[in-house]
């Protein structure tokens, strides 16, 4: 098999348990509750769109959230948070609806659609095993193709590393740009001193740059996950610690759900759950 | 979006002299009438500085109050680090004008 071949199969031939996507199927839409459920609450509706808008988003991300027509219901919020990004998110009094963080989250959501989220932690799940019991067979395995979480896991590296990028001058390495972000947000407030003090400025802005370039590869290596999660996951805690990144940081450490191998979030719910860990083979 | 936060905010003194010749060193944000900047995510902010001219409306509420005469030396912020500005006669009241 050529290269090519193999690196398309790494694609589009993964294939495990669904209880990661389950997983992420819960998390991203209590996410999407937390991030826009204040602003599009029928109390803070502009407009009918909006009233319509808001309907739309608490139906999807409870039926998510229950895992009830999970596929349907991840699609439709797929749809509704790219609307919200490309129309309501350019017009002038939507701030933050077309940012970086609302990207990823729509695009994290449209990529779980297209994965097999209602196979495990569902209600959809829930109803297969009772037909299956009452038809005295064997209950659906959590199981399937899972193509579209290596998508969810490129998108991640592609943050990662065209972030970097931006960042691989001398403006930023010299701490300035992070200076003038840390100005903004900490003048006045009792950490300035600290924030502002130069050899951090420095130390934290070549640090974020190489940790950036190295997550944007080592996420995908199964022989170096074991240190490039704990270090994304500090390094996103950080940031959501000491800048206002909203959603951002918690959306990326949750979609490492799916970075991971998925039979061993599988076999760590068994294991949770006190049950021998051999129930997602195919 | 954080990019672009810094962008356009100052870093530097103004100083404001008085009728009587008193000079008073102010922050941006003591110019600006604030203890801080405002949320990012609840407020766009519209007095971002590109070039000098940006430092009278950035200067625009203080000058409003007070009859000064107001200069800035400092930095900018922009996508390519700090750059120097100063600002002579912000305000630009008519009485500081003539002097």
């Amino acid at each position: 098999m050529s290269r090519i071949s193999q690196s398309l199969a790494w694609c589009t031939e993964h294939q495990g348990s669904t209880r990661a996507v389950g997983l992420l199927r819960i998390a991203l839409a209590s996410i999407i509750l937390a991030r826009y459920g204040r602003e599009v609450g029928f109390f803070a509706a502009q407009s009918s769109g909006y009233f319509m808008l808001g309907g739309y988003l608490f139906a999807l991300s409870g039926l998510m959230l229950v895992g009830y027509c999970s596929r349907a219901a991840t699609a439709l919020m797929a749809a509704t948070l790219a609307v919200m990004y490309f129309i309501f998110g350019f017009s002038p009094d939507q701030f933050g609806w077309n940012s970086h963080h609302s990207y990823l989250l729509m695009i994290s959501v449209f990529f779980l659609s297209c994965t097999p989220c209602d196979r495990s932690y569902s209600l959809d799940r829930y109803l297969a095993v009772r037909r299956a019991e009452l038809a005295g067979v064997a209950p659906p395995a959590e199981s399937g193709r899972l193509w579209a979480t290596r998508l969810i896991g490129l998108q991640m590296s592609a943050l990662y590393f065209w972030t970097a990028v931006d960042k691989s001058d001398w403006a930023f390495l010299s701490g300035e740009r992070l200076e003038q972000i840390m100005v903004w947000h900490y003048s006045g407030r009792p950490l300035e001193e600290v924030a502002l003090w130069p050899p951090f400025l420095v130390t934290a802005s070549v640090t974020v740059v190489v940790i950036e370039y190295f997550l944007a590869f080592a996420i995908h290596v199964r022989n170096m996950q074991w240190l490039a999660i704990p270090v994304a996951i500090a390094l996103h805690a950080i940031f959501y610690m000491m800048l206002p990144v909203d959603t951002y940081s918690i959306t990326m450490i949750v979609l490492y759900l799916v970075v991971i191998r998925p039979e061993v979030v599988h076999d760590f719910m068994d294991r949770m759950q006190g049950n021998a860990p051999v129930t997602h083979r195919l | 979006m954080f990019a672009a936060v810094g962008v356009g905010i100052l870093s530097g003194e103004f100083d404001a002299v008085g009728s009587d010749g008193a000079v008073t060193r102010l922050s941006p944000l003591q110019v600006y009438g604030s203890d801080r900047y405002p949320a990012m995510l609840s407020t766009q902010f519209p007095l971002r500085v590109e070039k000098e001219q940006d430092l009278r409306k950035f200067a625009e509420a203080y000058c409003a109050k007070h009859n000064v005469k107001l200069s800035f030396t400092g930095r900018v912020g922009t996508r390519r680090g700090w750059q120097d500005l100063r600002g002579e006669d912000i305000c630009g009241h008519p009485a500081h004008v003539q002097n």
